[in-house]
C-alpha cells in the first residue's frame, strides 16, 4: 500500500524499488540522484565502440591502463559500465553532490570494482585541477572524458513532469539559461585533463546543443585546442551526443 | 528373407556381415575417436577450457557408434571362433552342438548391432542438439485464437518441465480476452530442437469457444515456430541493414523524461522482419534480445529452405517441412488430435495433459524410417 501511495505521488519507480538495470548490470538508485536514462546507455555504447576502435588501431601500443574521467557521475552508471567493459581501465569520477559521490562508490564496490579501478570524489568540473585530484589518480592525463552533465535549459524546467521535477535533483538537471553551463566548464578544462596525449570527450546533451556546440567550437570558434568531431542522434531520432577531441 | 531394417535374415551358418566399405568407414571413425581421446590428455587442451569443451564435444559425437562397432567386432570375433570350432569338431556331436548354440545366440546380437550402427550412421539434423526459441502466434479466430495460443503454451511449458528443460518467457503480447496474440519462450536443455522441431507449423482447433454464447463450434488457428538458437557464425547480419528505434511517445527525451520506456523496435530491411522488444528493464538488453530474435528467425528461414529441399528429394510423406504447413487439428467434440503428417489420431486428453511425447516419438520414428530407406538405395 505504501508503495502504491509513493507511486501515486509520482515517485520514480527506481527510487521505490531502490535499483534499476543499466545495460547488463543493476545499480542502486536513491533520491535525489538522477536515475539513468536509456539515452545514457547509448552514450556508453558510443564510448565503448570508440575505445575498441582505438585499441584496434594501436594494437602494439602500451599495456598502460586506460584513464577515463566521468564528469557528473550521479549513480556511477557511466563510469562503472566503462570499467566493466575494459578491465584495464581506471575510472575517476567527479560530482558536486555528496550523495552522488557516495552512491557511485557504493555501486562500484557492489559490482566488485576496487578503489584502484573506480573512484568517485567530490569536485566540480571547473575545480578539478591537478591539485584537486586525489592520490589515486595523481596523473592528470585522461584518454577519455565522458559526461552526462545537467543540460536542461532553465525555461524547460517548468515543462518537466512531476516525477522528474519533484523528486530528482534540480542541480543534476538544469544547466543554466541555455543549459550549457557545465558543458562550458568541461570544454574549458579539457586541454588540462588531456595532458600530453590525445583525449576524446563524449557528452550527452540537450537536443538544442549539438548544433550550438559545433558552431561554437568547430566552426569559427575561438578554440584552437578543442576540436568538434561529430554529433549523433539517439534512438528516438533526436540530436543527443557530441564528440570532441583534444590532440 | 529380409528383416525389418532391410538386412538379409541371418540363416544358419551363413551370417551376412557388414561389407568392407562400411567396416573401413567405421575403422576410420574409431581412429579419429582414439586420437581425440588422446588429445584430452594433452596439457595444452586441459589448460584451455574452451578448447577442452570443443574436443570433448567433438569426441562425444562418435562415442556411441564407436562403442557399437567395438561390440560388433567382438561379437564377430566370437562368431568366427564358434564357426571354426563347429567345422573342426566334426564327429564330436556335443562340441558341435555347443558351437552351434553359441552361433545362434550371437546372430540376433550381431543383427541388432548392425541395425543400430546403420541408424547411427544416418545423416542427422545439424541443429538437433541446439536450444530453441519457441514462438506461438495466434492465427485466424480473434480472441479464441489468442486463447488457443495460451493453451498451447501451457502444454509446451509442462512438456519442457517434464523433460528437465529450462523454459523462460522472453516476449509476451497478451490477448484482450485472455491468452496471447504472440508469445516467445526460450528453451534450454538437452537436444531440445530434436524433439520440439516437430511442433512447428499451423495447429488448428475446432471447439466451442469460451466466449461463444450460442454454443457454435469455431475453427481457429495458431502457428508455432521453433527456431534453433544461433550466433554470428550461423547468420551474418549487416548492421547497415537494420533500423532501430524506440517505441517512445513524442515530446522531449533524455534528462527531461524518466518513464523507463526501454522498448525497442528493430526493422531488418532485406527480409522485412520487424521485431518489437519490450521485456527487459534496460534498453541495451532489449536491443540485444531483439537482435537475438532476428538472427534466430533468419537462421530458421534458411533451415526451412534446406528442409523443404531435403524432404522433397526423398519424397517425404511426413510433410513438406514448410513452416506454414497445417500439421494438426484438435477436435474437442470428438476428443481427438489428428496429426496430418502421421495420418494418425491421438486422444485429446493425452495432449491436454501435456503428454505430447508419443506424437513426437512417432514423427522421429517415421523420419528415421524414411532416411533409412534412402540410405539403402
Amino acid at each position: 500500500r505504501d508503495l502504491v501511495r509513493r507511486r501515486l505521488e509520482h515517485e520514480p519507480i527506481q527510487y521505490i524499488i531502490g535499483e534499476w538495470d543499466f545495460m547488463d548490470f543493476t545499480i542502486k538508485c536513491r533520491a535525489p540522484t538522477l536515475c539513468p536514462r536509456p539515452e545514457t546507455e547509448e552514450l556508453v555504447e558510443h564510448v565503448i565502440h570508440q575505445i575498441q576502435n582505438d585499441q584496434q588501431q594501436h594494437k602494439d601500443n602500451d599495456n598502460n591502463p586506460i584513464q577515463i574521467l566521468d564528469v557528473g557521475c550521479g549513480t556511477g552508471a557511466i563510469g562503472i559500465a566503462l570499467a566493466r567493459a575494459f578491465p584495464q581501465a581506471e575510472v575517476t569520477a567527479i560530482d558536486i553532490a555528496p550523495e552522488a559521490v557516495a552512491l557511485s562508490n557504493e555501486n562500484a564496490r557492489l559490482l566488485q570494482l576496487s578503489d584502484a579501478r573506480y573512484k568517485a570524489q567530490l569536485c566540480s568540473a571547473a575545480d578539478f585541477t591537478t591539485e584537486a585530484s586525489t592520490a589515486a589518480t595523481s596523473v592528470m592525463k585522461f584518454d577519455y572524458v565522458v559526461s552526462n552533465p545537467p543540460y536542461i535549459p532553465f525555461n524547460d524546467m517548468e515543462t518537466l513532469t512531476p516525477d522528474v521535477r519533484d523528486h530528482e535533483d534540480f542541480g543534476a538537471l538544469c544547466g543554466g539559461d541555455d543549459g550549457l553551463n557545465v558543458v562550458r566548464d568541461i570544454v574549458a578544462m579539457l586541454p588540462q585533463w588531456a595532458g600530453e596525449s590525445k583525449c576524446t570527450c563524449w557528452m550527452e546533451v540537450d537536443v538544442s546543443h549539438p548544433i550550438m556546440i559545433r558552431d561554437w567550437i568547430g566552426g569559427s570558434g575561438n578554440d584552437d585546442v578543442n576540436k568538434f568531431v561529430e554529433y549523433r542522434q539517439d534512438l528516438c531520432g533526436r540530436d543527443r551526443f557530441v564528440r570532441l577531441e583534444v590532440s | 528373407s529380409i528383416n525389418n531394417y532391410g538386412f538379409p535374415k541371418i540363416t544358419k551358418l551363413n551370417l551376412e556381415k557388414m561389407d568392407d566399405a562400411m567396416v573401413q568407414r567405421l575403422e576410420n571413425i574409431s581412429r579419429s575417436f582414439a586420437a581425440l581421446t588422446e588429445r584430452l590428455g594433452d596439457p595444452d587442451v586441459i589448460n584451455d577450457p574452451k578448447l577442452l569443451r570443443q574436443v570433448m564435444s567433438e569426441r562425444s559425437k562418435s562415442e556411441e557408434i564407436v562403442g557399437a562397432f567395438d561390440e560388433y567386432q567382438t561379437c564377430i570375433g566370437d562368431y568366427d571362433g564358434a564357426k571354426e570350432l563347429f567345422q573342426e569338431s566334426a564327429g564330436d556331436e556335443d562340441m558341435r552342438e555347443m558351437a552351434r548354440e553359441e552361433m545362434k545366440d550371437l546372430e540376433p546380437k550381431i543383427e541388432n548391432l548392425m541395425s543400430r550402427i546403420q541408424i547411427l550412421m544416418l545423416p542427422t539434423d545439424p541443429n538437433d542438439d541446439r536450444n530453441v526459441m519457441l514462438e506461438i502466434r495466434a492465427g485466424t479466430g480473434g480472441s479464441e485464437a489468442n486463447i488457443f495460443a495460451g493453451d498451447l503454451l501451457d502444454v509446451y511449458r509442462k512438456y519442457c518441465q517434464a523433460n528437465g528443460w529450462q523454459a523462460t518467457l522472453i516476449d509476451t503480447n497478451t490477448g484482450d480476452d485472455g491468452g496471447y496474440k504472440s508469445v516467445t519462450m526460450d528453451v534450454k536443455g538437452d537436444k531440445v530442437y530434436s524433439k520440439l522441431k516437430w511442433e512447428a507449423g499451423v495447429h488448428r482447433v475446432q471447439r466451442v469457444p469460451a466466449t461463444e454464447s450460442q454454443g457454435r463450434v469455431h475453427t481457429s488457428t495458431a502457428t508455432v515456430a521453433v527456431m534453433p538458437e544461433c550466433d554470428e557464425v550461423d547468420v551474418k547480419v549487416d548492421m547497415k541493414d537494420i533500423e532501430m528505434s524506440t517505441m517512445r511517445s513524442g515530446g522531449a527525451g533524455g534528462q527531461n523524461v524518466n518513464k523507463v520506456e526501454t522498448a525497442v523496435d528493430l526493422f531488418h530491411k532485406p527480409s522485412g522482419i520487424r521485431i518489437k522488444c519490450t521485456q527487459e528493464r534496460s534498453q541495451l538488453k532489449n536491443k540485444e534480445l531483439a537482435m537475438k530474435m532476428l538472427m534466430a528467425r533468419l537462421y530458421d528461414i534458411e533451415n526451412e529452405k534446406r528442409e523443404i529441399e531435403e524432404r522433397a528429394q526423398r519424397g517425404s510423406q511426413i510433410g513438406t517441412g514448410g513452416r506454414s504447413e497445417k500439421i494438426r487439428t484438435y477436435n474437442w467434440k470428438d476428443s481427438r488430435v489428428s496429426d496430418h503428417r502421421l495420418k494418425q489420431n491421438f486422444p485429446l486428453s493425452q495432449f491436454l495433459s501435456s503428454d505430447i511425447g508419443p506424437m513426437i516419438e512417432a514423427m522421429i520414428a517415421m523420419d528415421q524410417e524414411e532416411k533409412l530407406k534412402v540410405a539403402m538405395e
